[in-house]
């Protein structure tokens, strides 16, 4: 049965969806670094996991050239759902930006 | 060259190998894999060598970071998932136990309220009986626990054993709250409404007792009393701070005896009044430490533990030679007869 259940968006998973919306691919020491730290290394590829369970991105590791040694990175990418969960996101902290006021 | 990372000399190396066995394998590709890679690539990007040192450490850091919160939240879902056991047996098991633990508790519950009710009702206040509910309940969780679990089925397989220390564990989170929070509320009002019946002309709230202070009341209380020099009265608090995490962690050390009852007694009567005879053993060692502690002569935390490792204990030892019985009678019931010889099996070759 298709889960009836609207999806959330947290805080740290809004200033993903901002950051991978302004590039093509992103790993996830650069998503870090380019937050301004306010993504830590230790928390970033647990809040990764969780937006590809939901939907948000997707990745993929990247191809290494011949005779590259260490593991390969694995970059994400927003999804469609993802672009969409960003909109409303946006609609909705602007909507009820009053309240916090 | 020099500098140029190699295989040997690759940093994450040892952290790969620790998510290999720590972590399952969801866990590895997403969470701690992707970590390892970056830090690799940071640590190539790197130039000098405090520069890699610190990207060693900071990537040591968040990987450790990481570990531990993929490592709570699996926890928490499996545990969520498997609230009940791991397997459908096991379930059932647990689930017939409480509910068997249920119907032990509310038993001694009614009877003990039943008995004060009786008196209440003699000074007009037989309302006030609800107000005594938390402490009898709190007496009645392990009592209960006990006479449910002994009572029980003799076979006492895996599944039954888990169940039977995650009933008592539950038991006793729930015995130490009530004991701890609920029952010094309930207990002041209860005092304040029965002064108030007996002597109407008093007024005011009472000054509480050791018995109607919270857990945190009675450390605070204690201190202050060792930072005045009397010692001899602090024990008094300090005895009641323990009996409530004592009376907790008795529930498990009850279902120890409850398992060992169960399974080396075979007659549920014979089984019944072994259960009073712990549970009259039990309270004598109380009373008895309770007493020597007031007199100064036992540490609180002595008189109040003693009891309950003695049943722990006692439980524990009379369990292992019943399980290895147990073990031993499955094993024979398990191991093929011996063929039997017949003329036609027996035959004798020529050399």
């Amino acid at each position: 049965m298709k889960s009836t259940r609207l999806p959330t968006v947290s805080r740290k998973e809004a200033l993903i969806l901002d950051l991978l919306a302004g590039s093509h691919e992103m790993y996830g020491l650069e998503l870090v670094s380019a937050s301004g730290g306010r993504l830590k290394r230790g928390t970033v590829y647990v809040t990764l996991g969780r937006m590809e369970d939901k939907g948000y991105v997707t990745s993929a590791q990247e191809a290494k050239p011949p005779g590259a040694i260490g593991l390969p990175r694995r970059m994400y990418r927003l999804t469609s759902l993802g672009r969409r969960a960003r909109e409303a996101w946006a609609v909705v902290s602007r909507k009820l930006a009053w309240e916090n006021a | 060259m020099k500098g140029e990372p190699t295989i040997d000399r690759l940093p994450g190396r040892w952290l790969r190998g620790i998510a290999e066995r720590a972590a399952s394998e969801a866990t590895r590709e997403r969470v701690l894999f992707p970590l390892l890679a970056d830090l690799q690539f940071e640590h190539a990007q790197a130039q000098g060598g405090w520069a890699r040192a610190l990207v060693r450490a900071r990537g040591a850091l968040a990987f450790w970071r990481a570990l531990g919160i993929t490592w709570m939240v699996d926890s928490g879902r499996h545990l969520w998932a498997n609230a009940w056991g791991t397997s459908a047996e096991e379930a059932r098991a647990t689930k017939r136990l409480f509910a068997r633990v249920g119907l032990g508790v509310t038993v001694v519950s009614v009877l003990l309220l039943g008995q004060q009710y009786r008196l209440l009702r003699h000074l007009s206040a037989g309302g006030a009986v609800a107000l005594l509910v938390p402490s009898v309940v709190a007496l009645a969780i392990p009592i209960g626990l006990l006479f449910a679990l002994s009572l029980g089925s003799v076979k006492a397989p895996a599944e039954r054993r888990r169940a039977r220390l995650w009933v008592g564990a539950v038991s006793g989170l729930a015995t130490f709250a009530i004991a701890a929070w609920l029952t010094p509320v309930a207990n002041r009002e209860f005092r304040q409404r029965v002064t108030g019946i007996l002597a109407p002309e008093s007024t005011g709230p009472l000054v509480p007792g050791d018995r109607e202070m919270s857990f945190d009341d009675l450390a605070a209380r204690s201190a202050e009393l060792h930072r005045e020099g009397r010692a001899q009265e602090a024990a008094r608090f300090e005895l009641e701070w323990h009996k409530k995490l004592a009376l907790g962690a008795s529930c498990l050390a009850l279902a120890l005896a409850a398992g060992a009852i169960a399974s080396t007694l075979k007659r549920r009567l014979t089984r019944c009044v072994a259960g009073f005879a712990v549970v009259w053993v039990a309270h004598a060692l109380l009373r008895m430490g309770e007493q020597a502690a007031d007199a100064g002569h036992l540490a609180p935390a002595l008189a109040m533990w003693g009891p309950v490792a003695v049943v722990g204990v006692v439980g524990l030892a009379l369990l292992r030679p019943a399980r290895a019985t147990a073990g031993r009678a499955a094993k024979m019931s398990r191991r093929p007869r011996p063929a039997r010889i017949t003329p036609t099996t027996t035959r004798i070759r020529p050399i």
